[in-house]
């Protein structure tokens, strides 16, 4: 039951207006990032043409050249995330609607559907128009064309540890395409988990303003940026260092694991702390 | 089939909110309960409903046990004071996002119960738009529209018309023919004259008089 | 009067708290001493007494040190709106001149985000004290003025449209509206270095960003009376004054536009937060 039960509430929040919002802000963006690139790189010799896929959105490389776009998206990220589902419990419980869905499913059914539709929609809501744009930069551009932002030769050593800086470099190394595929699809589940915390939040704490609802994953990954910049290390612990394509900074997987860890640890306890609340 | 409450008692922040419930209410029946306001009868509802956890006693339906075999019954129909929907939904597509979750009605049957509180299936406002009756109206749809075996309404007249007022007291009246459990809350001594079958008066969460009616 | 308290206690530990943190993370100079106006520069994207650019990193960089700014903003944004959510009707019954509500909530606002400012800045420099040695001097401490004026108008600004927004969209959207607004104007900025790559003129450029609100909270990229040395290494020769009058009126601007909408907004309407979808 709880599964039918969260693709129900899936497909409800993702014909709600935030998630449709969401959804257009990113084609927006990718339509706006291509657009960019077929008039900057239009006519261009495919022996100097860089990497389709390292021209896309999520791509990092794109720092080296102009990442407008890249940047707008990395200052929106914190918030965006939010958007699809994050509210999804809290207008519930204001409105007092919540009263009638959990005298149909229970408390248990009510909340854990909440957090997982919460996922599921904000998962899809940040995969699918990347995926998309890997099809369209299929179609526009010539994938033989190979050179990189950072203008090193494919031989050089420096461009090598660039490459095995990559996270995912093994898959990189094996297909690009596949790389780009399962890392867009990997962007897309850690925003989903990111998606949960709010709802998370607002299970557990009363909240009166939904715009504080913003804060769980703005807090999140603005201080992961924070510590990256008091830090004196050499290993980066920015959040979009570890979700970005193409990124060649030295990184440690321990700190995605533990960042990623901390986020659905928190997750379950609040989900759970709301559980045992007692709504009068 | 019956409804069963044992000894149920419920306090909150030290304050008793419900104090050793005894209850054995049978389906196909109209259970009243009346008294002042914050006697505890929309307490009670949320006890029995299982929206609310007590502190000891126990609720029986069908001789399962709530919180232990099931944590909400089954197959229940509530109308709560303050309960709400959403606001920028029409009437029908608040019902029917209900509907869906248990998937046991479709939209023939969503229809059938607005229409059967006065409400038009097709009306284009939206919630938020409502006036008080209307969203008490739909409070009620919604109570109904599944056919539940337990209808619990609290105060369902509130914010009605005359003519509001006479269609809640058939809807009941039909229900209560279907065989459906109802409690009813209410201060209109009207509605426990005409409808109840049984009436309980509460004060400070205590049941302290019963009467049957013939 | 207990929710007044309650606000400042929070814009105090707030300020202190976010102070002392952009203190450690953006108040790096090369050596072991700085002048106060270099670290005043660093507070707004500097990197030691290097102006800020409008690389990525740049910006984003310059995006992370306004988020204790968005955070007040989140704070203060609904200090207006609250009012217009619940008991509007009781609330405003009470208050035949409703503009009159209006310019008192106003004043209570303006003064928390002065006092938050206030905190903020100094809490940057004591975090920075034993740290670093720092050089204090006449245009370092005018500078210290001229960063905390800004801020405070610029913070205002926000906050308010926060609130004004939020009572005809509801606080999320409102909040969400303007975070992206910030982000669109400090996003536009990365255009400057297309434009410096294609060798538009100075001139174009300097307009480019003159017309940007985001822009005039740089103050590496102003010049002028009466800092003199102390943005000797500008960018973009913004004008101090300017950038004041620009900010200054910008306030007023949304100030007369709140009074409207304040003024003139249904209370028989929905309550937004709730009615929200």
């Amino acid at each position: 039951m709880l599964r039918k039960l969260i693709l129900y509430q899936t497909q409800c929040l993702l014909k709600q207006r935030e998630a449709a919002v969401t959804f257009l802000l990113l084609i927006w963006f990718i339509i706006g990032n291509y657009l960019g690139n077929v008039i900057a790189f239009r006519g261009m010799d495919i022996t100097q043409m860089y990497y389709p896929m390292k021209l896309m959105t999520l791509s990092y490389n794109r720092v080296n050249y102009n990442a407008d776009v890249t940047t707008l998206f990395i200052m929106l990220y914190p918030i965006l995330v939010t958007l699809p589902a994050g509210f999804s419990y809290v207008k519930e419980q204001q409105t007092r609607t919540e009263v009638y869905l959990v005298a149909r499913l229970g408390k248990k059914n009510y909340m854990r559907s909440r957090l997982w539709s919460a996922f599921f929609a904000t998962a899809l809501v940040f995969t699918v128009p990347f995926l998309l744009e890997i099809i369209l930069y299929l179609v526009s551009f010539p994938m033989e064309a190979q050179n990189d932002f950072s203008h090193l030769g494919m031989y050089e050593p420096e461009y090598a540890l660039k490459v095995h800086r990559y996270l995912g470099s093994a898959l990189y190394l094996e297909s690009p395409l596949f790389y780009v595929a399962v890392m867009v699809l990997f962007f897309g589940a850690v925003s989903g988990i990111l998606g949960m915390l709010p709802v998370a939040v607002s299970q557990a704490v009363p909240v009166r303003f939904r715009m504080f609802l913003f804060l769980p994953d703005y807090l999140l990954l603005n201080a992961t940026s924070y510590l990256q910049v008091m830090r004196k290390g050499s290993v980066t612990c920015n959040w979009y260092d570890y979700l970005l394509l193409f990124q060649d900074e030295p990184k440690n997987i321990w700190y995605l694991v533990t960042g990623i860890g901390i986020v659905v640890v928190l997750t379950a306890v609040l989900s759970f702390a709301g559980g045992k609340k007692e709504t009068w | 089939m019956s409804l069963i409450a044992e000894g149920v008692t419920k306090s909150i922040k030290g304050k008793i909110i419900l104090q050793n419930i005894d209850l054995n209410m049978q389906r196909g029946a109209v259970y009243g309960f009346c008294g002042r306001n914050g006697s505890g009868k929309t307490m009670l509802f949320r006890a029995l409903s299982g929206l609310m956890r007590i502190d000891s006693g126990r609720i029986l339906w069908k001789e399962k046990e709530l919180h232990k075999d099931f944590s909400v019954l089954p197959s229940l129909g509530i109308v709560l004071e303050h309960a709400g929907l959403y606001p920028n939904m029409t009437g029908l597509k608040n019902l029917s996002y209900l509907g869906g979750l248990k998937k046991i009605v479709g939209e023939e049957e969503i229809c059938e119960a607005l229409c059967r509180v006065g409400l038009d299936p097709y009306d284009k406002r939206v919630y938020g738009k409502y006036s008080m009756g209307m969203k008490q109206r739909l409070a009620v749809a919604q109570a109904i529209m599944e056919h539940p075996e337990v209808i619990m309404l609290d105060e369902p007249t509130n914010g009605l018309d005359e003519a509001g007022v006479q269609e809640i007291r058939t809807i009941i009246g039909q229900e209560r023919e279907r065989g459906a459990l109802i409690l009813l809350a209410s201060h209109s001594k009207e509605d426990m004259d005409m409808l109840a079958d049984h009436v309980y008066r509460m004060s400070d969460g205590c049941l302290i008089g019963e009467e049957e009616k013939q | 009067m207990v929710d007044r308290w309650q606000t400042k206690r929070m814009m105090i530990l707030f300020g202190v708290i976010s102070g002392g943190l952009v203190s450690l993370a953006f108040v790096r100079p090369y050596e072991k001493e700085i002048a106060l106006a270099e670290l005043v520069l660093q507070l707004s994207g500097a990197r030691g007494a290097f102006a800020m650019g409008c690389t990525l990193p740049d910006l984003v960089r310059f995006m992370l040190r306004m988020v204790p700014n968005m955070l007040v903003v989140m704070m203060l944004g609904s200090q207006l709106y609250r009012h217009f959510c619940t008991a509007s009707v009781y609330v405003f019954s009470r208050y035949p001149n409703r503009l009159q509500w209006y310019l008192k909530s106003l004043a209570s606002l303006f003064a928390n985000v002065c006092f938050f400012e206030l905190i903020f800045v100094t809490s940057t420099v004591l975090a920075a004290m034993p740290r670093y040695r720092i050089l204090f001097s006449k245009s370092g401490v005018l500078l210290l003025g001229f960063h905390a004026l800004i801020y405070t108008a610029w913070i205002f600004g926000w906050v308010l449209m926060t609130n004004l927004f939020a009572i005809r969209l509801g606080s999320s959207r409102s909040f969400m509206a303007m975070m992206t607004a910030q982000a669109v104007c400090t996003a536009t900025l990365a255009f400057v270095r297309i434009f410096e790559r294609n060798g538009m003129s100075a001139e174009f450029i300097k307009l480019f960003i003159e017309i940007n609100p985001v822009a005039h909270t740089v103050l590496s990229w102003h010049q002028g009376a009466p800092f003199g040395e102390a943005l000797a290494h500008s960018r973009y020769d913004l004008s101090p004054l300017a950038t004041i009058m620009l900010l200054i009126i910008l306030d007023i601007v949304i100030v007369l536009a709140g009074a409207a909408v304040a003024g003139r907004y249904d209370l028989l309407s929905e309550n937004r937060e709730t009615e929200e979808d």
